[in-house]
């Protein structure tokens, strides 16, 4: 890994990469809604079990998100590797994203169910947690002018946060059992079928090919956008 | 230690009592809720244990930006942080200190919102509080930690520490309900999050220093 | 058939795509601007 450190190597690798990666997310994107709109509805949730096949990756990303945040600024904070800050808030806002999309999804996908747009579920209260620790990692790296001290702030914060979620997690599941709040939307509802199984891998692992993607092309844009501006100082007024 | 802890406390105290802000910021949070849900003394006793907590929180959240701020504009903490393992001494004083001038404060006044709230019993929330307020300066400590070197600190403070208090509220909200089972989490919580704290307050102190 | 629940189908799969667009986009263009900068500082 140490080999990439270098921006010009890991520019060269990236470049390689994202083209299949994207193409790849893309091809599977494809074939996921083939397969989750070719399925047929569930006898219980009807039609709205699609639902699932959107809902389920985007928090499947949103968790991996973070952990690659977490695992990047551990690098970053121990290794001191050069590009491990900006993988890490690089990858903060695509995480956001994919949270808010769960969020988004999963209230219309308990809809149908539950008669309301929102319930105080553990998973989607868990979610909503998580996307604030998104935000406050995203605001922390803002607020920071130094970028040294940001980039070591933000990523104690992002392994603080890493520490704390299992217990967050726990601690909601415990409250939700605890105040009777049906856990609905447990992975896929209450009972998937194989047949469901095929769209939601596809589709899972379309969202992890396009999270990839994505996170790649936003720290080349950030090693591009460094140079620029050491060559706009090199060249002095 | 004990000579940060008590200057800590002192400073605290002549601070025109940080303590006093947060004591009247509980009440005025705990006032203005009847106020909002109606004066239904059942409906207030069902919610107290919650409303009360998070008027907590919220409370001891308030004077922490200037947890190290006096001591980072001085310099007295690049010297403290020169000697090994002092910093993270230093900083379990702190949040000894903190947690002794406005969450033992707010757990004191608690059984006096509790009665007005409705609860004839207010043992199992003085408790909850008592031994959950830690684990707020604790975990607020870290969030005082990496906001130092931020100008208007304070705004983003509560933003990155309050999903992280998260577990303390529920346990903390159960345990005043005398749920099964709260009490034990609510104590381990806190426990852990005074253990490891020291630690992660330190690196966030130690980040900010000496350019 | 779709049936009453098309709208929560339909509408999550909408804000999916528009919310991914919108960051394959941001993305894209990001790139081909700090591409583009350090061309002409070249």
């Amino acid at each position: 890994m140490l080999r990439y450190a270098n921006p010009t190597r890991f520019l060269s690798l990236s470049t390689a990469l994202v083209p299949w990666l994207g193409a790849a997310s893309a091809a599977l994107f494809a074939i996921g809604l083939y397969l989750g709109f070719r399925v047929p509805p569930d006898y219980q949730q009807g039609e709205t079990v699609r639902v699932m096949f959107i809902h389920v990756p985007a928090a499947w990303t949103a968790m991996m998100g973070y952990g690659l945040m977490a695992g990047a600024s551990l690098v970053g904070l121990v290794w001191r590797h050069p590009l491990a800050d900006t993988a890490a808030r690089a990858a903060a806002p695509l995480g956001a994203l994919f949270t808010a999309l769960g969020l988004i999804t999963g209230s219309l996908w308990g809809r149908p169910m539950w008669g309301t747009y929102w319930v105080w579920d553990g998973r989607l209260t868990s979610f909503l947690l998580l996307l604030f620790l998104y935000l406050g990692y995203i605001a922390l790296w803002n607020a920071i002018e130094d970028e040294t001290r940001a980039a070591r702030a933000a990523a104690i914060l992002a392994l603080v946060g890493a520490v704390n979620l299992p217990i967050i997690e726990f601690s909601v599941d415990w409250w939700t059992t605890l105040h009777q709040g049906e856990s609905i939307l447990r992975t896929g509802g209450p009972l998937i079928s194989a047949v469901y199984l095929w769209p939601l891998f596809t589709m899972a692992l379309a969202y992890t090919f396009l999270f990839f993607t994505l996170w790649l092309m936003r720290i080349e844009t950030e090693i591009l956008n460094r140079r620029a501006r050491s060559l706009m100082l090199a060249d002095g007024p | 230690m004990s000579a940060i802890l008590i200057r800590d406390i002192r400073l605290a105290a002549r601070a025109g009592g940080s303590a006093m802000l947060a004591l009247a910021f509980f009440a005025a949070v705990a006032t203005l809720v009847p106020l909002g849900v109606g004066a239904d003394l059942r409906l207030l006793a069902r919610i107290a244990p919650g409303v009360l907590w998070v008027a907590a929180v919220l409370a001891a959240l308030l004077a922490l930006d200037r947890l190290f701020q006096a001591d980072f504009e001085d310099g007295s903490l690049d010297v403290i942080a020169l000697a090994p393992a002092s910093l993270e001494t230093t900083a379990l004083a702190k949040i000894a200190a903190h947690w002794l001038t406005t969450g033992l404060p707010l757990t004191l006044l608690s059984p006096l919102l509790a009665v007005m709230f409705g609860q004839e019993a207010p043992r199992a929330l003085f408790v909850s509080l008592l031994i959950g307020t830690p684990a707020v300066s604790a975990i607020g400590a870290i969030g005082a930690g990496l906001t130092l070197s931020i100008r208007r600190g304070g705004l983003i403070l509560p933003l990155i520490v309050l999903p992280l208090l998260a577990p303390a509220v529920i346990f903390g909200a159960g345990a005043a309900e005398e749920v099964a089972g709260a009490l034990p989490l609510l104590a381990a919580f806190s426990l852990g999050a005074c253990v490891l704290s020291p630690f992660a307050t330190a690196a966030s102190v130690r980040l900010n220093l000496g350019s | 058939m779709i049936g009453d629940y098309g709208f929560y189908v339909w509408t999550a799969y909408w804000i999916s795509a528009a919310g991914i667009v919108t960051a394959v986009a941001l993305t894209v263009l990001g790139r081909m601007r700090a591409r583009a900068r350090l061309e002409k500082l070249k």
